[in-house]
């Protein structure tokens, strides 16, 4: 089954009209198990409406999304995340007035406390899945050096821990994909680098594949492979960091005409 | 925990605060008898309120959705319970009595859902206790399984008046059941728009209620309304000689007491079912949905089912509220369900906390509190007549007043928490 280097996801000619806009125009694209996926490209590529329409948040005008050989296009984005596709947000979705554990707490899917019923006809149950849950954030805080912020309102953290965060909630659900938007923009450098180490050593340790989408160049030729680079709705090309530095479209794409 | 223990000191300060400043204006009335009985009167119209409250509460407070309507759930308990009972009694009370099909199908029912009870409130203990979980599922589905034929075996055969009580338990069933009904719905259909539009489509959905109470006089006689519905409790205590005595002995009306006694009773039980479920992680994921619906959906969380359970439960509390009510006064008339209820809630809701069960009681005692002492001035001896015709103004002017202050000085509410305030969205 899940192979490493297999085809995790894929679209298919995938398109989205915003009116007589054509933000994403027949993007056809295949991530490989356990890579590093990093999409580039000038602003208003499409690259964040690509993005939206691979966690669901969109539904394409046409063309088909493919994770793990099943078509999830029509699927809406909550059902796709219980397939194994988490995200994070381009700016910090931490959940306000809830605590950083709670934020975790919540994440992972079919607790039975979750269901109406739940806390009152199995209470037992409940009380043991979530010493569970517990265990398993504050394992989680400890990876992302969070431990001493667990009990603070999310909404207190700063940028860079809102991140952290987000990357640690996402975690939380033991996701197959995790989709990252804008990961480093408004995070400090150091907090940055860090952030990608951690990317880094989940991918070669639990084989999580992650695809994300960052304007930060220098951080994706340094880390991604392969490297996406969009322009005006389209795949301009998709290679290492060499290939990609290289080629004379992106260069074009990035200084627009003049080059 | 220590916040916990504040905000209990607060709902006992507000309780001893409104109902002692009631008794010194009791105080002063001649009539003795009166005097507690018009207290429990206060306490129950709080019962009915916060009740409504704890309603909303559920819905904006934990799932953030704004019900203008909430209105209409109880008029839709409340008449649905009232029209059943009286339109069908006449058909359904003699098909009870003895030994027909249809009585022990209603009888079977009934036992049914006290056995339920039983067993839901046995399992809370039982879990406590028992190692296994199968272990006290069984202990407590035999106890509910005993309830139910203990309580069949003793119905059966009705008689003129348990065929009456099984009636109105229908109606009460009915009742909830299409209040509930409605809530579903009018989620369905209005939960696909954003936030604020769905305040608007509830008080379009309450105006509808209204409207056709008021007009399909065949089913809810108008405008004249539903006189002397039958009241349970009323007649309960007016034929049980503990009752009568117990109330005897603290010099009020046992029917009175019964009220108080059932009305607190409801309250005490939908704030200690809200709060495991507020507390356990189906609040959780509530709370989530309200702060970021995308952040929940995007953690697998189905937002639609859950803005729907909270709509539902809080149309099955306003229904409460609403056969409350009309067992409280014994009639209904569509003038019952104004909009103005529906602020009222919110007021309390505000002026308690959102967010906080315990904010929509302590909010329901001080309104009410505030209603009464402002109505209980014009006793003071300096009034005359005069002034008590014109005393419901100022009530309304001075609940205002309360809730401009409580915004301006403590916009987080009585019981709310400032930090979860001041963060936001």
């Amino acid at each position: 089954m899940a192979n490493e280097g297999d085809i995790i996801l894929e679209t298919v000619d995938l398109r989205k009209q915003f009116g007589g806009l054509k933000a994403v125009d027949g993007v056809t694209l295949k991530v490989r198990r356990g890579t590093l996926t990093g999409i580039i490209g000038p602003n208003g590529a499409g690259k964040t409406t690509y993005f939206n329409l691979l966690a669901g948040a969109y539904r394409p005008t046409s063309g088909k999304v493919l994770f793990e050989g099943q078509d999830v296009t029509r699927l809406a984005a909550w059902r796709r995340a219980r397939r194994g596709i988490a995200r994070t947000f381009q700016l910090t979705r931490a959940l306000s007035r809830m605590t950083v554990r709670e934020n975790l707490m919540l994440a992972p899917d079919g607790q039975v406390g979750e269901r109406v019923w739940g806390p009152l006809f199995a209470a037992p149950q409940v009380r043991h899945e979530e010493e569970a849950l517990r265990r398993k954030a504050d394992e989680m805080l400890s990876l992302f050096e969070l431990t001493r912020l667990a009990d603070s309102y999310a909404g207190s953290l700063s940028g860079g821990q809102k991140k952290l965060l987000e990357l640690a909630r996402a975690l939380m659900r033991e996701p197959r994909l995790v989709l990252m938007d804008e990961p480093m923009a408004g995070v400090n450098p150091t907090l940055a680098r860090k952030l990608l180490d951690k990317v880094e050593a989940l991918r070669r340790e639990r084989g999580i594949t992650f695809v994300l989408v960052e304007h930060n160049l220098e951080a994706v030729f340094e880390r991604c492979h392969p490297i996406v680079v969009m322009a005006t709705g389209r795949k301009l090309i998709e290679g290492d960091a060499a290939t990609v530095r290289a080629h004379p479209d992106v260069i074009e794409a990035y200084l627009g005409g003049a080059a | 925990m220590r916040r916990g223990v504040r905000e209990w000191l607060v709902l006992a300060g507000t309780l001893v605060v409104v109902f002692g400043g009631l008794s010194l204006f009791g105080l002063m009335s001649p009539d003795h008898a009166l005097r507690g009985t018009y207290l429990l009167g206060v306490a129950m119209t709080v019962a009915i309120y916060a009740l409504l409250a704890l309603g909303l509460s559920v819905e904006m407070g934990y799932a953030g959705l704004l019900n203008f309507g909430h209105v209409a759930f109880m008029g839709l308990g409340a008449y649905g319970a009232a029209v059943f009972v009286l339109k069908q009694r006449d058909a359904v009370v003699p098909a009870l009595q003895g030994a027909q099909p249809w009585a022990f199908a209603v009888i079977a029912l009934i036992a049914l859902c006290l056995g339920f009870l039983v067993y839901a409130l046995a399992l809370q203990v039982a879990q406590r206790f028992a190692k296994r979980r199968r272990v006290a599922i069984g202990i407590a589905a035999a106890l509910g399984l005993a309830a139910a034929i203990y309580a069949g075996a003793t119905m059966y055969p009705l008689g003129p008046r348990g065929a009456l009580n099984a009636t109105v338990f229908l109606g009460v069933l009915i009742g909830i059941a299409a209040s509930t009904l409605a809530g579903l719905v009018v989620g369905l259909a209005g939960l696909r728009l954003r936030e604020d539009y769905l305040a608007i489509a509830t008080l379009g959905f309450s105006q509808v209620v209204f409207l056709l109470t008021l007009n399909e006089a065949d089913i809810t006689n108008g405008s004249q309304g539903i006189q002397s519905v039958p009241r349970p409790i009323f007649d309960w205590a007016t034929h049980t000689q503990w009752m009568k005595d117990l109330a005897k002995h603290w010099n009020v009306l046992p029917t009175g007491l019964a009220n108080a006694a059932m009305g607190i009773l409801c309250v005490a039980i939908a704030f200690v079912l809200l709060e495991t479920l507020a507390r356990a992680p189906w609040g959780r994921v509530l709370k989530a949905i309200r702060e970021d619906e995308d952040v929940a959906a995007s953690l697998g969380k189905n937002a639609l089912l859950y803005k729907l359970q909270a709509l539902m439960i809080g149309s099955a509390l306003a229904a409460v509220a609403g056969i409350l009510f009309i067992w409280n006064v014994a009639s209904v008339v569509p003038e019952d369900f104004l909009a103005i209820v529906t602020f009222y809630s919110f007021a309390i809701l505000v002026l308690g906390g959102v967010g906080n069960h315990k904010g929509a009681i302590v909010g329901a005692i001080l309104i009410w509190g505030i209603f009464e002492l402002a109505g209980n001035l014009t006793s003071l001896p300096f009034f005359t007549q005069h002034h008590i015709a014109f005393a419901g103004p100022p009530q309304a002017i001075l609940v205002g007043l309360v809730l401009i202050l409580v915004v301006m000085l403590r916009p987080q509410g009585l019981v709310g928490s400032k930090e979860e305030m001041s963060l936001g969205k």
